[in-house]
C-alpha cells in the first residue's frame, strides 16, 4: 500500500486577498482510505476542487494515477431540466456503459446506499438533501471509479444510510480502490480511515497513518504544573497550552523514562489517543 | 471520457435544456403564428421576407442563460465535468445551440420554399438571404454566449435587443437633424469612409440588415465579428473556475 494514487506538491490558492491554501503538500496512498480533516473554511474543498480540475492552483502541482475518478461534492447540484434517469444514462454513456449493464449497476448500488429507485423518474432538484447526496454517490459508483473523492460523505444522511455508506467504503477498499474523504464527522471517519491529513487555515499540519499514530502517541493533560512549556518541548514536539494547563502528545516509548518527571506534577491525566483528540490538538 | 461520448452527452444535455424551456416554445410557436398571419393577411412573399429578416432572433433567444447561470448554479461540479471538462462543455454549447437553431429555421425555410415553388413565387435570392441569415444567427449565438459570461438568465438577450432599440431611437433623432445616413441606408450606397464606418458600427448592433441584398457584402464583417466573439469566449473559458460561493 505504499504506491501513491495522488501527490500534491506546494499547492497555493488565493481568492483575491484571501489566502485559501498555502504550500499544501500531501499524498494519498493507493488502496486505502485517506481522510482530510479541517475546520470550516480550512481549505479542504478548495484543495479537492484543485485536484479535480474545477479550480486552478496559483502554484504547485498535482500528480494523479487514477484511471477513473468518482466525485461526490458536499452539496450536490444537478441540471434542473434533467431527471435522475437522464443523468445516470448520460453518465453511463460518457463512460461507455451499455443500457443493460447500467440497469444492473443502478440496482446493485441503489441497494448498497439505500437509494429509492422510484425517485429516478423525478427531477433531481425535487430530491431531499439526503437523496441528492445518495444520488450523487450512485452517479459516481456506476462508473466504477478506482479513485473516489467524497466531500463530507455523511452530510445530510440518516444514521442508517451513514452505516450503509461506511460499509460501502470498506467494501471499496477491500476491492483495492482508493478513497479520499473530507469530513467533519470525525467519529465516523475514524472507523474507516487508514491515513489522515489535518489542514488549518490552508496549511497542511500533519499527515499520518491513523493506527501507527495512535499506537505511537499518548495524550497527556497536565494541570497546575511546575513544568514549563519549553521543558516539555524537549520531550515532545507536540505540546501546547499555557503554564497552568498543558496538553501534549507524548511518545509511548518515552513514557516510562518520563514517569519520574511527571511525578513532580500534581495533576496528570493520560488518555489513549483518538482522532478527535488529535484533530482538536492540532486545530484548537 | 472518450471524445465522441463527451460530445454526445454535451449535446443531449443542451438539447434537453432547449426542449424544457417554455420561453423557447412560446417564441417559436408565436413566430410561426405571426408568419402565418402575415401570409394570410398580406402575401406569401411578405411572410417569407419577414421570416428571413427575423429568424436570426431565434438563435439569439437560444443563447439565453448559456454560461453564467450554469457556472454559478453548482451543477457543473459533477463527475461528468472533471479535469476541466466543464470548459469544453460550455464552449461546445455554441455549436449545439447553433445546430438546434439551424434545424428549426431550416425546417421552416423548407416549408416556405416548397410552398413558394408550388405557387411560383420562389426566388433563388431567398437561398442567399437564408444563408446570410444563418450567418447572422451564428453571430447572435456567439455574441449572446459572450454576454452570458457577464449576465444571468435572459439578460444577455435583452441587452442586445435593448441596444437595437436604443440605436433606432437614436437614429430617429439623428435623422431629424441629418438625414443623409438614413438615405444611404435606404439606397444601400455609402460614398465616403465615414459613412461606411458608421454602417459597420450599425451592423455590430443590428446585424439583420445584411440579410437585405444591398448589404450582402457586409456579411464578411458579421463572420469576422462572430469569430471574434468565439475567440473571446475561448479566452474567457480558459480562465474559468468553479469558485466557491
Amino acid at each position: 500500500m505504499t504506491e501513491k494514487m495522488l501527490t500534491a506538491t506546494g499547492l497555493c490558492k488565493r481568492y483575491g486577498r484571501i489566502i485559501a491554501v498555502t504550500d499544501a503538500t500531501f499524498s494519498v496512498l493507493k488502496g486505502g482510505i485517506t481522510t482530510f480533516l479541517g475546520e470550516n473554511g480550512a481549505g479542504k474543498t478548495t484543495i479537492i476542487k484543485i485536484i479535480l480540475g474545477f479550480l486552478k492552483s496559483d502554484s504547485g502541482r498535482v500528480q494523479m494515477r487514477a484511471a477513473r475518478i468518482g466525485y461526490v461534492p458536499e452539496h450536490p447540484v444537478f441540471f434542473g431540466w434533467l431527471n435522475g434517469k437522464d443523468i445516470l444514462s448520460y453518465t453511463a454513456r460518457a463512460h461507455g456503459i451499455g443500457h443493460s449493464a447500467l440497469r444492473d449497476l443502478v440496482e446493485t448500488f441503489s441497494e448498497k446506499i439505500a437509494f429509492d429507485l422510484e425517485l429516478l423518474s423525478r427531477n433531481v432538484r425535487t430530491y431531499s438533501l439526503g437523496n441528492k447526496k445518495k444520488f450523487s454517490f450512485l452517479q459516481s459508483l456506476i462508473i466504477d471509479p478506482d479513485f473516489f473523492i467524497v466531500d463530507e460523505p455523511f452530510n445530510s444522511l440518516d444514521p442508517h444510510s451513514i452505516k450503509k455508506v461506511r460499509d460501502l467504503f470498506l467494501e471499496m477498499k477491500r476491492e483495492g480502490k482508493t478513497l479520499f474523504l473530507s469530513s467533519h464527522i470525525i467519529s465516523e471517519v475514524e472507523k474507516i480511515s487508514d491515513d489522515f491529513i489535518i489542514i488549518k487555515k490552508g496549511r497542511i499540519l500533519l499527515q499520518e497513518n491513523l493506527n501507527i499514530f495512535k499506537d505511537r502517541f499518548i495524550y497527556v493533560e497536565i494541570k497546575d504544573s511546575s513544568l514549563k512549556l519549553e521543558e516539555l518541548r524537549t520531550i515532545s514536539p507536540y505540546v501546547k497550552g499555557n503554564d497552568s494547563e498543558l496538553v501534549m502528545l507524548m511518545e509511548k516509548s518515552r513514557l516510562e523514562s518520563m514517569e519520574d518527571l511527571l511525578k513532580t506534577v500534581s495533576c496528570v491525566k493520560k488518555h489513549d489517543l483518538d482522532l478527535e483528540k488529535v484533530f482538536l490538538f492540532f486545530t484548537e | 471520457m472518450a471524445s465522441g461520448n463527451e460530445l454526445n452527452v454535451s449535446f443531449l444535455i443542451t438539447w434537453k435544456k432547449v426542449l424544457s424551456s417554455k420561453i423557447n416554445f412560446f417564441f417559436f410557436f408565436g413566430f410561426l403564428l405571426l408568419l402565418g398571419y402575415i401570409w394570410q393577411k398580406d402575401s406569401f412573399a411578405s411572410s417569407f421576407k419577414f421570416f428571413l429578416l427575423l429568424f436570426p432572433y431565434l438563435f439569439l433567444l437560444l443563447s439565453q442563460d448559456m454560461i453564467k447561470d450554469e457556472l454559478e448554479s453548482g451543477c457543473l461540479e459533477n463527475v461528468l465535468f472533471l479535469e476541466g471538462k466543464f470548459k469544453s462543455y460550455l464552449l461546445r454549447k455554441n455549436l449545439f445551440l447553433s445546430f438546434i437553431a439551424c434545424l428549426c429555421v431550416f425546417t421552416i425555410f423548407c416549408v416556405f420554399s416548397i410552398c413558394g415553388i408550388i405557387s411560383g413565387e420562389f426566388s433563388s435570392l431567398y437561398i442567399y438571404q437564408f444563408s446570410i441569415g444563418i450567418l447572422v444567427g451564428l453571430y447572435y449565438i456567439s455574441l449572446g454566449g459572450l454576454l452570458s459570461f457577464y449576465f444571468k438568465g435572459g439578460s444577455n438577450v435583452l441587452i442586445v435587443i435593448l441596444g437595437q432599440l436604443l440605436m433606432f431611437i437614436g437614429m430617429l433623432f439623428y435623422a431629424a437633424q441629418n438625414s443623409r445616413f438614413v438615405e444611404y441606408l435606404d439606397r444601400g450606397v455609402f460614398p465616403d469612409a465615414l459613412s461606411q464606418l458608421k454602417l459597420m458600427a450599425f451592423i455590430i448592433v443590428f446585424p439583420n440588415i445584411v440579410i437585405s441584398k444591398k448589404f450582402f457584402v457586409y456579411s464578411v464583417e458579421i463572420a469576422l465579428l462572430g469569430v471574434l466573439a468565439i475567440g473571446l469566449q475561448k479566452i474567457k473559458t480558459k480562465r474559468l473556475e468553479l469558485s466557491q460561493k
